[in-house]
């Protein structure tokens, strides 16, 4: 039987489609994605691949995502929202040498700096809590710093939140339809200048107050009530073990740190809203992340063991 | 990062299935409030300069996920995550280092300090828990020397780095 083979200009799309797909997966930014296939649409005209570039271009534009100060500006008020639930410790030497290990895990070149750096929140409260705001606000309870045996296992937790800011978990909380009403209002506003508020534009900033409201609530009700998702959880565990052996601790110290917890039977704040330890240790197995223990951890165990006053 | 590619080179590689990047000199902006230009290829090497939020830079070279750059007469590297070339990105709008807004012409209207002060203005409830991240904020500071004394007290260092920080 004779086999219908696809004609040239449809492998030439499929192909085409297949590359553009494998390259938005891999993450270059809308507006990378917009720019080039608009361009890659004219250069291509007439020919079978220029709608698929032009759709391209425009499946970008309406999936432009908020940008690197408007990150920290949600970031602070879903801040906000969780200071208004918890309250910071008091103990400024342990907020010092909890922010201290998270700028030496920041030391990993992988990790996405924000608009105005990291900042590490140490809360009180028994209970296994990590939560990270977008724009690098990482909120950690008391309880969860002093389940970690030494400080590459805190330096782990930490890794896991910074992660979640890094890839942007928090702002892809952002519900669809209130994305799309910034990028409405962001369009009506298109020439005008930031800081120059006229009586006519009070409207469009009451306006645009209002989809800034929606987005807090959509991130702080996915953060303090619904959690990530298994998969963005997962990814975070993976990237915190990348982050860790680029830093100089210990790859290791996530699975040590979930172990430990998984042993002291229940997962209490956590158990809401992230994945089972043994499922999350199981992940990090089989994906093949990095192993093994960094230089010196014993001199971390020993000041950890100081700073927290653990004999 | 947003940069653009260099097209003809783009469309080579969709054909071959290889990913090629190539960049012309191209001049973009700082998207973070302010970066520094490193002496070297690591997060805390020597600051040469720091640059600030809608500064031009001209990329020199990439080497993922770092870039080097030329800011004035200065050339270092900085990650390719503090940079945009993109024509429609929304900044923040903050005057900085004698740069007044409305000079910023790139700046549009996003979610910014004027939307915030909204915000915080139609939520009185919240101003406590504002005022409590904003002493976080301007309080709780730790310059590169610390961070390195730090690291080099818990005998910390970054494969990549080879003990030579």
């Amino acid at each position: 039987m004779k086999r219908r083979l696809a004609s040239p200009s449809t492998l030439a799309g499929l192909l085409t489609l297949g590359l553009l797909g494998a390259w938005i997966a891999s993450g270059p930014g809308c507006a990378v994605v917009e720019k080039t296939s608009d361009a890659m649409a004219d250069a291509t005209k007439g020919s079978s691949v220029e709608g698929i570039f032009r759709g391209t271009a425009r499946l970008a534009e309406s999936s432009r995502d908020y940008s690197t100060s408007e990150e920290h500006y949600i970031g602070r008020s879903v801040s906000v929202q969780i200071l208004q639930r918890y309250k910071v410790h008091p103990d400024r030497n342990l907020q010092d040498y909890v922010n201290l290990v998270g700028k030496a895990v920041m030391a990993a070149p992988e990790v996405r700096k924000t608009f105005a750096g990291y900042r590490f929140i140490v809360i009180e409260g028994q209970e296994l809590q990590g939560v990270s705001a977008p724009g690098g606000y990482v909120f950690i309870s008391e309880g969860a710093v002093r389940r970690a045996k030494d400080e590459d296992e805190l330096a782990a937790l930490l890794a896991h939140e910074i992660a979640h800011v890094s890839l942007r978990h928090g702002i892809a909380a952002v519900k669809a339809a209130t994305r799309q009403k910034s990028l409405a209002l962001l369009a009506q506003g298109a020439g005008q200048v930031a800081g120059e508020v006229t009586s006519g534009d009070t409207k469009q900033l009451v306006e645009l107050t209002s989809v800034f409201g929606d987005a807090i609530e959509d991130i702080t009700s996915e953060l303090l009530v619904t959690g990530y998702s298994r998969d963005l959880e997962l990814e975070a565990d993976l990237n915190a073990v990348k982050y860790l052996r680029s830093a100089g601790y210990s790859p290791d110290a996530l699975k040590s740190y979930l172990a430990g917890i998984g042993q002291a039977g229940g997962q209490g704040g956590w158990g809401k809203t992230h994945p089972s330890a043994a499922d999350r240790i199981e992940h990090i197995e089989s994906e093949g992340a990095p192993k093994g223990s960094a230089p010196g951890r014993d001199v971390r165990k020993a000041r950890f063991q100081k700073i927290l006053g653990v004999k | 990062m947003v940069l653009s590619r260099s097209l003809g080179g783009a469309v080579l590689a969709g054909a071959l299935g290889v990913a090629v990047v190539a960049y012309a000199a191209e001049v973009v902006k700082i998207v973070e409030r302010e970066v520094a230009i490193r002496r070297d290829k690591r997060t805390y090497s020597p600051r040469l300069a720091t640059a600030y939020e809608t500064n031009d830079v001209t990329v020199l070279a990439s080497e993922p996920p770092w870039l080097r750059v030329r800011f004035g007469n200065v050339e270092g590297w900085i990650l390719e995550s503090s940079v945009t070339s993109d024509p429609k990105a929304v900044f923040s709008g903050e005057a900085s280092q004698g740069v007044r807004v409305t000079e910023q012409g790139a700046a549009r209207r996003g979610f910014n300090p004027e939307v915030e002060a909204q915000y915080r203005k139609e939520n009185p409830d919240l101003a406590a828990a504002f005022r409590t991240l904003e002493a976080i904020e301007k309080g709780w500071i730790y310059p590169d020397d610390r961070v390195i004394a730090f690291m080099e007290e818990g005998k910390i260092t970054p494969p990549a780095e080879g003990g030579s920080r």
